[in-house]
């Protein structure tokens, strides 16, 4: 199992390599001179060719390149201009907020998705099948900005329930952040949650038919431990895989989730950083979320193997 | 909604299917799909939309850039502006309309890219095996590490905003979902006998595999096209909603929604009803896809 795991690690290399060549491809594609650009209108030619000095943009791109990687090795993502501040700090700042949005909304999905799923498949064509399945086809297919947006304006707007924007603070107590993570996070769930309920049911389904289910039942066990124990236990492994997805993709709609709240994630940096034309801390943002997102990848095939020691953890690309 | 007939198998028997048997097939196939009721919805959605865009002008009460600047913000209803207009008096319901145009062509056009590179791109790195797959599927594993709209917003910094680089930027992001799929499918047609037949018989690489092995992956690119039009019409919709879309004027589903949100509380019908228009289409080609993919393969995986 540990071989398995170093071996898979191993594998990312290229990935990870694709991914640095990515990001540094398309932030040296991206029009206009840096320099001038952080520097406004308003700078001198010699200022401007001091700042390229600086930055290192007179170089060469080859040794640009293997500079970038070189300091990207030591965990060196550069430092933002406009925020005077080293990118990896700036996103460390924010990091465990975009983690708590994310977990939050997780759960939620998580503690919706399944039991909705299970229900829907246990009772197979009933009315709380039909509704479960209605409201997930309408919620694999929302646009989480315009639920943001609708969220907001009736639970903030209408009601005056819950602040639509920011994050609170602890120093205003508990509640004040958790007031403040309710919207984004049913925003940010809706997909997941509704993904979550149909791959349930359907594997649900499958599994039920099986014969050790029908064992379990004539061996007289109770209908909830059939369901919970044994039924569940074997349908988690597609649900595994989705999961894995839908994480992923969560670190997506984080951006534009904390967009509409202002919410301050990562997600929020980088759009602010695009609109403020940083494009060190673009860079940087969009590598850290990048890395994040194939480390995810590969706890959820080491979760997969555990949870089906069947699959060997062989099969890459195809999960 | 599981009365589907048995699985199609991957590929034909014979070298040479004969016409009927091939005709009852994708009859089956179709009759599948029309017993299929939310399949239906989605159809009905779908040539919906394709008629507002083919007929905007006809059908739009106003023209979508036309302002009538003493009237902004009215509500739904007043004056013959069936949903209200917007901050410059603009009809909501003719800009809707017109971005209908938007979408489906953003949707097809980006997809079709991004599935016509993929694609290639499966085909080789399937068929060719070894060092080919190896460069073409860790490049894929590369860009498949970015989260979808993440990649999206990247390109379109670098390309600057327009209809033409918002194609390009959600095509490109489409590009390893399409070449993982195809890679797949020619894996395992690859090996069926009738294709090493045809090579004995002395038929060439390009030949092999647009000829053979292409026509047998076509189910499941059909349906993955199917249902990333939804997320291709999502994107684009983010993508103006963050401004880096198609430019003002322009009447785009994410546009009117950006707008929107900025008058939610003196006109929220702005808001609600663009998303509105997002919500329905994106469901439409959702269901469509399924629908598909259960007539053509209820066991397929994509």
């Amino acid at each position: 199992m540990l071989k398995l795991i170093f071996k898979r690690l191993f594998d990312l290399i290229p990935t990870l390599f694709v991914v640095a060549t990515t990001v540094f491809i398309i932030t040296r594609l991206i029009p206009g001179d840096p320099a001038a650009v952080l520097l406004g209108p308003q700078a001198s030619p010699d200022e401007i060719a001091k700042m390229r000095e600086t930055l290192g943009l007179n170089q060469p791109l080859y040794l640009q390149y293997v500079d970038f990687l070189g300091s990207l090795l030591q965990g060196d993502l550069g430092t933002s201009l406009g925020y005077n501040q080293p990118v990896m700090s700036l996103i460390m700042e924010r990091f465990p907020n975009t983690l708590l949005l994310s977990a939050c909304a997780l759960a939620l999905s998580l503690l919706i998705g399944i039991p909705a799923g299970i229900i829907s498949a246990t009772k197979q064509y009933s009315f709380w099948d039909y509704t479960v399945m209605i409201l997930s086809l309408v919620g694999v297919s929302m646009p989480i900005f315009w639920l943001g947006v609708m969220l907001v304006l009736y639970f903030s707007v209408h009601l005056g329930w819950l602040p639509a924007t920011g994050m609170g603070s602890l120093s205003e107590g508990f509640g004040s952040v958790v007031t403040h993570l309710i919207l984004p996070s049913i925003a940010l769930s809706t997909i997941p949650m509704a993904t979550f309920a149909r791959i349930t049911r359907s594997s649900m389904l499958e599994v039920i038919r099986q014969d050790y289910i029908k064992t379990a039942r004539a061996k007289g066990l109770r209908e909830f431990f059939v369901v919970w124990k044994h039924a569940l236990k074997n349908a988690m492994t597609p649900l595994l895989t989705v999961m894995g997805m839908q994480i992923s993709s969560m670190l997506g709609g984080a951006v534009l989730t904390e967009t509409i709240f202002s919410w301050p994630g990562m997600g929020r940096l980088v759009v602010d950083a695009i609109e403020n034309r940083d494009f060190v801390v673009v860079q940087g943002t969009v590598l850290f979320i990048a890395v994040i997102f194939v480390l995810i990848n590969l706890l959820v095939d080491i979760l997969y193997t555990v949870v089906n020691p069947r699959v060997k953890l062989t099969n890459k690309g195809e999960g | 909604m599981s009365n589907h007939a048995q699985p199609l198998s991957p590929a034909p028997a014979t070298l040479a299917p004969n016409a009927p048997k091939k005709k009852s097939k994708e009859n089956s196939v179709w009759s599948r799909l029309l017993k299929n009721k939310l399949a239906m919805v989605g159809m009905v959605i779908i040539a919906l939309m394709v008629i507002f865009a083919l007929f905007a002008p006809l059908i739009a009460t106003h023209g979508p850039n036309d302002m009538d600047l003493a009237n902004s913000l009215s509500e739904p209803g007043i004056d013959g502006h069936l949903l209200g207009t917007d901050n410059y008096g603009r009809d909501l319901f003719s800009r809707i309309v017109y971005g209908t145009r938007i979408s489906l062509i953003v949707g097809i056009f980006a997809i079709g890219l991004g599935g016509m590179i993929g694609t290639l791109l499966g085909l080789l790195a399937g068929y060719y095996g070894g060092k080919w797959d190896a460069i073409i599927m860790r490049l894929m594993d590369g860009l498949f590490a970015f989260p979808f709209i993440l990649l999206s917003i990247s390109l379109m910094t670098v390309l600057g905003a327009g209809l033409f680089n918002v194609i390009l930027a959600i095509g490109i992001a489409n590009i390893p979902g399409f070449a993982r799929i195809v890679r797949g499918q020619v894996l395992a047609v690859k090996e069926e006998e009738y294709i090493e037949v045809t090579r004995s018989l002395g038929a060439n690489d390009s030949r092999i595999i647009f000829h053979h092995i292409l026509p047998n992956c076509m189910a499941p690119i059909i349906v993955y096209a199917t249902m990333h039009v939804a997320g291709a019409i999502i994107s684009e919709a983010a993508l103006s909603f963050l401004g880096l879309g198609v430019q003002p004027p322009t009447a785009s589903w994410g546009s009117i929604l950006k707008d929107g949100k900025d008058f939610l509380v003196l006109s929220p019908h702005m808001a609600t009803f663009s998303g509105l228009a997002i919500l329905l289409s994106v469901l439409g080609f959702n269901l469509f896809g399924d629908g598909l993919r259960d007539a053509l393969d209820p066991k397929m995986k994509v």
